[in-house]
């Protein structure tokens, strides 16, 4: 079964009732760092082994794990779509225990990183080989085991209002870093001025408000890099920027809870650009959400 | 509509009981049949299957070897050890001929001769008593099929070939390792109804018996039939290198020149010799793997572009004979970034025979620059 935007406490229970209800003898558990997950209760008797997702490709965890997984394992993927692409090898030596065993537990907090196409890898854990290399379909919703939670998400825009000649700061900068580009990667300039735009918003933080960036450099004690926001930390933040790849913010959504993004925005082109960006994933979400309540469960 | 050619396993027939059905057929239907080897894996494999059929048979077949004089000592050894294997049925064709080679690593010195007189104290080793040292064709019909080049390898391969009838030529080519050359031989029946063959003239045709053969299935029949094959596997294998490196090829042509990088750990008394024969061997030992050098995947400092680059090296380009070859060639190319990077490989590899064509697209990078400057 795949779980979509479960609770902690219903993660549990659903393990409590799958274990109750089929025959199992060991639980192997797969999570990554940043999504650790400790199943609670085991019964007597119920052999618990717990890895670090990114293990799997290693040798000492993938061959004996390959001699142990029988039809009477239980296979617990928590948080574990963290690629887009379907050939990555840990993905793949994944399928591999999946392959051994019809027991399957798929814990993930959104439906997709960035496409609806990602829905494809859960899908792949769940059901192994059986839609390998086929594209996503609203159909499989309906078709496969799914249970879903929306998370339903809104942007409230807060004007970080900036001078004319930063603004003319701003286009010198761009152009700087076209002409500099040389046989760089053009897709590292909205990054760059993403950062840049950033910096001009040093004025409009609050020191009574919570704040996350790309990283630490403006060393303020209420301004966090998302690498460092710990786990259901829950707290109200406002984003400065925005992390280049769009995993890093689904997990940062993920560990804290948030469902009202405030982004802090200069008005710039770069900035309209991340927020458009932002609330065209919310819209493949929702669409995603309504096409699960649709097909029906 | 393209449709996609996938691969379906059948649960009826193993490769290798398909393969020996294959092989078998293949001499109920032709009274000679030449295996072509090359010390690697998949032709040992093929070359074993033949010789065991061979030998049930109680018939003789042709070992085929076209001896490159630059190759590992490894590779004689296997073709020595496959030659020797059923001695009784096998007709040595080891041929040591003179041909052009192609020198990817040397601009000074862009062909090799292999086994060219007068240069016999420089040989790699010594030509075999046993082996074909004129070429066993009438010389009135020899063709040529690049006459900038001079006679070539495959003109040595396909003069061979002509000057046989109503010959099965075997190869030991497998579909996952080229796809595309699979696809193009695959297209129609090659003899009778066969497809994993293509037509030759005269009655002859090259059969592919290992055509659906995959990687571990080569192994899995060496191991099992305790066949020996080349120790620069065994080499490979202790490097790490990936499963699609793991290969035994020519030392010195244009997409080859990477196996001199380790050659010297390899078999060093080879290295030394090779040293001896031909230029550049050391550059293509120190830079094969470089990005900046014969690869050319990172531009050099000191070049603003690649295509600054490209004319630098078309302008410095020190052999005149050759230069109009890649001016004309680049004269039609599209001038971008994208083409130019692909240029100055040819260029560095001196591949004015142009074995690796350059995919002239308008450069992918500028659609993106263009998509970034509309929206920021």
């Amino acid at each position: 079964m795949i779980s979509i935007g479960l609770s902690e406490q219903q993660k549990q229970q659903t393990i409590t009732d799958y274990l109750a209800h089929h025959d199992i003898t060991r639980v192997v558990v797969f999570a990554p760092k940043a999504f650790p997950f400790v199943v609670v209760d085991v019964p007597a008797g119920i052999v618990l082994q717990p890895f670090d997702y990114t293990d799997i490709i290693m040798y000492k965890v993938f061959y004996p794990l390959l001699e142990v997984i029988d039809e009477r394992t239980l296979l617990i993927f928590h948080e574990c779509l963290r690629t887009q692409n379907r050939n990555d090898l840990t993905y793949n030596c994944a399928h591999h225990y999946a392959h051994q065993t019809p027991h399957v537990l798929v814990f993930q907090q959104f439906p997709l990183i960035e496409q609806p196409e990602d829905f494809m890898i859960l899908l792949d854990y769940q059901t192994p080989g059986k839609y390998k290399s086929r594209g996503f379909d609203t159909s499989l919703l309906a078709i496969e085991d799914i249970q879903c939670v929306p998370h339903h998400f809104s942007v409230e825009v807060v004007d970080a209002p900036i001078a004319a000649q930063d603004r003319a700061r701003y286009e010198q900068k761009k152009e700087q870093l076209f002409a500099g580009l040389g046989q760089g990667d053009p897709d590292t300039i909205p990054r760059q001025l993403h950062l840049f735009a950033g910096n001009l918003k040093r004025g409009a933080i609050q020191p009574d408000r919570q704040y996350v960036a790309r990283n630490t450099r403006f060393k303020l004690p209420n301004v966090t890099s998302y690498k460092d926001i710990e786990r259901a930390s829950g707290g109200d933040y406002t984003v400065i920027d925005f992390p280049h790849r769009r995993i890093e913010f689904n997990d940062f959504l993920a560990r804290t809870g948030l469902t009202t993004i405030r982004f802090l925005s200069t008005g710039l082109k770069v900035d309209e650009y991340y927020l458009g960006e932002l609330g065209q994933w919310i819209e493949r979400l929702e669409r995603m959400y309504a096409d699960h309540a649709q097909t029906g469960l | 509509m393209q449709t996609m050619r996938r691969q379906v396993y059948s649960q009826e027939e193993c490769v290798l009981d398909a393969a020996r059905r294959r092989i078998s057929y293949i001499f109920d239907e032709f009274e000679q049949i030449i295996v072509s080897v090359s010390g690697g894996k998949d032709s040992t494999v093929l070359a074993h299957l033949a010789l065991v059929e061979a030998h049930r048979r109680q018939r003789k077949i042709g070992i085929f070897f076209l001896d490159e004089e630059v190759v590992y000592d490894s590779t004689v050894r296997q073709i020595d050890y496959l030659m020797s294997l059923y001695p009784e049925n096998t007709t040595r064709l080891w041929l040591q001929l003179e041909f052009h080679l192609t020198n990817a690593t040397s601009l000074t010195e862009g062909q090799l001769i292999a086994w060219e007189a007068g240069k016999h104290k420089i040989w790699m080793r010594s030509k075999r008593s046993d082996s074909i040292q004129h070429p066993p064709w009438p010389r009135e019909s020899e063709t040529v099929r690049d006459k900038n080049k001079g006679f070539g390898f495959y003109d040595a391969i396909d003069n061979f070939q002509h000057a046989r009838r109503d010959t099965a030529f075997l190869v030991g080519l497998r579909a996952v390792e080229s796809m595309n050359r699979w696809r193009a031989v695959a297209k129609n029946p090659g003899y009778k109804d066969v497809y994993w063959c293509t037509a030759m003239p005269k009655g002859c045709a090259s059969f592919y018996p290992l055509y659906d053969w995959n990687f571990h299935d080569i192994w899995k029949y060496l191991y099992d039939e305790r066949v020996r094959y080349s120790r620069i596997y065994d080499y490979l294998y202790l490097k790490g290198a990936p499963l699609n490196e793991m290969r035994v090829s020519s030392l010195i042509h244009e997409k080859s020149f990477k196996s001199l990088v380790d050659l010297p750990e390899f078999e060093p008394k080879t290295y030394d010799r090779l040293v001896k024969r031909i230029g550049g061997v050391t550059i293509g030992h120190l830079y094969g793997k470089d990005a900046k050098m014969l690869r050319a995947r990172s531009l050099p400092k000191g070049h603003a572009s690649w295509r600054a680059y490209r004319d630098f090296l078309l302008a410095t380009y020190p052999d005149e004979s050759k230069r109009w070859i890649f001016a004309r060639r680049y004269a039609r190319h599209l001038d971008n970034e994208y083409v130019a990077r692909q240029q100055c490989r040819q260029l560095l590899l001196n591949d004015y025979e142009n074995d690796l064509p350059v995919d002239n697209q308008p450069d992918p990078r500028e659609k993106a620059i263009q998509k970034w400057r509309a929206l920021l």
